[in-house]
């Protein structure tokens, strides 16, 4: 120790060497992502494709075979795509709005944005069946407006599912692209005005198109995560409505027919995991173009 | 703004935020709002004015222990899943070896995941190992779903961070390990705090590995609402969900609050 | 000896970032490593820091050597270029802080920091959080808590290149001030050769990973050891001729394109044949009517500055040469005006090319 003067009344002490330091950091996350993340969806997998103790693809060719799977699979698909569609119509303007307001009041709409993620999807589900409800409000107002001419009935049909899947993921979006918004510079937008673009024009070539991978990205996002929530269609659609999540859950709890539950989580799996690849990609472009910019 | 709001583009806009907004607040507002309703079943808007069913929702003990119990699993699970996740955001954005990305996209993974997938990969894996029992299993597998969203939130926090300040700290004589806790926490602490308090919320209204994984005897909230919005539209449950939104409510402005002080 | 490098070299993987570097420094002295950015300047301080290990040579600071303690075990104050200011903790706690790490008593704690609020001139601002202060007042802030520890070694990293033009001058000179009072052996990292001329006692030139010239300002300006030492501090016109006599008189060597210039012997190496002459600006003599040995060239550019006036003449084979005079002695020339330039002999420098 040099040890003069101050440093001398320091008491000595010596620390683990350097080289364990990085274990011992990451360890307690490894062990706990190995055993109880790895770990289980490869027994996941390997429950999916044994019979009887022997590989097997038969839990596969069940579901293949039957056409209930098919229109399962085709009905959840349905599920993301009208999901996403809605709330991009609604999500692309109101996070452009958000982005381009200067005041206070911004800070405190994405507030409000923000709280509903807050707010556990088995209230806001609930929310939702109320507002469904024979008699609820949804129905009388659409009869008042005259848009249907019989009490319309909403829950535990698909579109019900929709309507409120589609306002749980909402804010997601709206954050997703608020970002990306927030990111391009409103400068554009005069300068294409300025060159004889209408403002929606000059929105829309430059700005959204700007934007497109965000748009993309956040769009990629709504969809995997619509096509895999449980509590919303579990309440709203029931089992009239039914979808690969509630499915899996019938599988499980009710049926206790753990292989074919597993069979479908992972057809469920794979659709995810190649959304999120494609989900990867865009991002990935997003970064690029933004850094040429 | 570049759209001027009187143009018609403008006023499109403006409405289809009020519609967005709307629709966003709408089915919250109805669960506060339905059980003042004094009908005895839920109408929205509601009719008449009564106290009766938030009364109820207070009174039953079957509630308050699912309030506990989600409160002390979120409790346990913010507390661990901050440990572990700090540590691993702190040695993502410290050490720099081969397959560092591929660590990093695993220990994000689970928030791709979905957690219905989880749910039957870990009941088969808790069933199969005998691993823990009753509210053990529920906290290990939330630890799962909200170490990502500390991470997520803490890295790009612990990346920023000016290194520095340690440099600064140990030059002045505190060691590697007292520069940590003395310069490093204290300075990202309000990301801590976020990340803290998104896993407590995660965990807190979670519902699918909670009816997986729940012990039958001490269900979560989330769960008995659930089962309960199965069985029928008891305007007792919808209060309770009220309750919560209030609850939720009053934590967020506060949080604002004192997020806000803590910048000044 | 109260800090002395041996040998220091660095290398990240194939890269020397630092080779062979030596120097010492009696106690009070202060040494500014001067170089362009990557010259290893940064490197070194770090090295002596703890920060960076070494990979071959020592450090000793009061004959112990201290190559392989850690940072905080090191008794050194650094002042950081960003100032590294801690932002969770008031002016007092930032002070305070390396104080408490060595276990000073509190009341001790108490009136060492009141002495360096005083020195530093930073009464009142004591329960200020660093993003409340100027930036001058965080640079002393960041001084403060360097001094307060008694470091054997003050470190200095850049520390006025945050600063704007004016306040660096005066913090500069302040600064060499409390350094001269309290004793203290410092050393000094910096690009800018004015800081380092103006502050430090001796000048280390770096360049490549290497101490180029080691010596006093006026050393180093006045006779510079190498091209790049004589092209990084200052001006300098770089002349490229051989030698084409020597006689008792001095030595004789041809310009070409610039005449002939008769130098001492001393100035020119014994077998340099090709060499490359350097002159300063402001020794570079203007006339309007033709003297001794002197250049025949026009006026290209003009330009006034005050105390000095900037001209560049340009030689009929097309070479230009810079030179200074006094402000108030320039206003016979124009642009495109006739000029005569003469060479001083005894203040010209001979490398070997």
């Amino acid at each position: 120790m040099t040890a003069t003067g101050d440093l001398a009344r320091q008491k000595g002490r010596s620390g683990p060497s350097p080289a364990v330091v990085p274990v011992l950091i990451f360890a307690p996350c490894l062990i706990v992502y190995l055993v109880l993340f790895v770990w289980p969806q490869l027994s996941l997998l390997t429950t999916s494709a044994f019979d009887k103790g022997q590989l097997s693809g038969v839990h596969y060719v069940r579901f293949l075979g039957d056409e209930y799977y098919w229109e399962l699979l085709g009905r959840t698909l349905l599920l993301g795509v009208c999901v996403t569609l809605i709330t991009l119509v609604l999500g692309v303007p109101v996070a452009y709005v958000l982005a381009r307001m200067q005041s206070r009041m911004a800070a405190l709409l994405l507030i409000l944005t923000t709280f509903p993620l807050l707010v556990s999807a088995v209230v806001r589900s609930f929310g939702w069946m109320v507002l469904f409800f024979r008699d609820g409000i949804v129905s009388n107002t659409l009869q008042a407006l005259g848009l249907v001419d019989h009490p319309l009935q909403l829950m535990y049909t698909l579109t019900g599912v929709i309507i409120a899947l589609a306002q749980v993921l909402l804010p997601l979006m709206v954050l997703t692209l608020h970002g990306v918004f927030k990111s391009i510079d409103p400068d554009l937008e005069f300068a294409a005005m300025s060159l004889g673009a209408s403002p929606p024009l000059a929105l829309c070539l430059v700005t959204l198109r700007l934007a497109r991978s965000g748009i993309v990205a956040g769009s990629l996002l709504v969809f995997s995560l619509a096509i895999s929530a449980f509590a919303t269609p579990g309440l709203v659609g029931g089992a009239r409505a039914n979808v690969m999540a509630t499915a899996i859950y019938e599988q499980t709890i009710e049926m206790l027919d753990w292989p074919f539950a597993s069979t479908l989580a992972t057809v469920l799996l794979v659709f995810v995991l190649a959304l999120s690849l494609l989900y990867g990609a865009a991002l990935d472009r997003r970064a690029k173009s933004e850094s040429v910019a | 703004m570049t759209i001027d709001p009187r143009s018609p583009f403008g006023l499109l806009l403006t409405a289809i935020c009020i519609i967005a907004f709307a629709y966003l607040i709408l089915p919250i507002l109805v669960v506060v709002v339905a059980p003042l309703g004094d009908t005895g079943y839920l109408a929205f808007p509601p009719k008449g004015f009564t106290l009766r069913w938030y009364a109820a929702a207070l009174d039953d003990t079957r509630y308050l222990s699912g309030f506990l119990t989600s409160l002390q699993i979120g409790g346990a699970v913010a507390l661990l899943s901050t440990i572990i996740g700090v540590l691993a955001a702190y040695g993502l954005s410290r050490y720099d070896f081969p397959g560092r990305s591929l660590i990093e996209a695993l220990f994000l993974s689970p928030l791709i995941l979905p957690t219905l997938v989880l749910a039957v990969s870990l009941s088969l894996f808790f069933t199969r190992t005998g691993l823990l029992t009753g509210t053990g299993r529920l906290v290990l597998a939330h630890i799962i779903v909200c170490t990502p969203y500390v991470i997520r939130v803490t890295l790009p926090v612990l990346r920023r961070f000016d290194r520095t300040l340690e440099e600064a700290a140990q030059n002045l004589g505190a060691s590697p390990i007292q520069s940590f806790f003395l310069i490093l926490l204290p300075v990202i602490k309000t990301g801590i705090i976020a990340g803290c308090v998104m896993a407590f919320i995660t965990s807190f209204d979670e519902v699918v590995l909670a009816l997986f994984l729940a012990s039958p005897g001490e269900p979560t909230l989330p769960v008995i609402i659930y089962s309960a919005v199965q069985l029928g539209f008891e305007p007792t449950v919808a209060a309770v969900s009220g309750l919560l939104v209030i609850l939720t409510c009053v934590f967020m402005v506060l949080y604002q609050i004192l997020g806000v002080a803590r910048q000044d | 000896m109260e800090i002395e490098l041996r040998n220091l070299a660095k290398s990240f993987g194939a890269t020397k970032v630092v080779n062979d570097l030596s120097f010492s420094l009696e106690k009070g002295e202060m040494i500014a490593l001067l170089g362009p950015s990557g010259c290893g300047k940064t490197t070194t301080l770090r090295m002596v820091a703890g920060f960076i290990g070494p990979t071959s040579g020592a450090i000793l600071v009061r004959g112990q050597d201290v190559t392989r303690l850690p940072p905080h075990k090191r008794d050194s104050g650094l002042v950081f270029q960003n100032y590294a200011l801690f932002p969770h903790m008031t002016v007092t706690e930032n002070i305070a802080f390396g104080l408490n790490r060595r276990g000073i008593p509190r009341e001790e704690q108490k009136a060492r920091i009141a002495a360096m609020v005083e020195k530093l001139k930073l009464k009142g601002l004591e329960q200020r959080y660093p993003k409340q202060l100027s930036g001058g007042q965080q640079q002393r802030v960041a001084v403060a808590r360097a001094l307060v520890i008694n470091p054997a070694i003050l470190l200095l990293d850049e520390p006025f290149s945050n600063l704007d033009a004016k306040l660096r001058e005066s913090t500069g000179i302040e600064l060499r001030r409390i350094q001269r009072e309290l004793g203290l052996t410092s050393i000094f990292v910096t690009h800018d050769q004015n800081e380092a001329m103006a502050i430090a006692d001796k000048i280390a030139v770096m360049n490549g990973g290497v101490i180029e010239q080691l010596g006093s300002a006026s050393e180093i300006y006045e006779t510079p050891a190498t091209r790049f030492v004589a092209e990084f501090i200052g001006k300098a016109n770089f002349l490229t001729g051989s030698v084409v006599d020597r006689s008792a008189s001095g030595v004789r060597i041809d310009l070409s394109s610039a005449g002939a210039l008769v130098v001492p012997e001393s100035k020119v190496g014994r077998d340099a044949r090709h060499v490359e002459v350097m002159i300063r600006p402001e020794n570079v003599v203007l006339t309007a009517d033709p003297a001794l040995q002197s250049l025949q060239g026009v006026v290209d550019v003009i330009s006034y500055q005050g105390a000095t006036a900037h001209a560049i003449i340009r030689l009929p084979s097309g070479l230009t040469l810079m030179a200074e005079c006094k402000g108030r002695e320039a206003g016979w020339m124009s642009p495109g005006g006739k000029v005569f330039a003469s060479l001083q002999p005894e203040s010209v420098t001979v490398f070997r090319h």
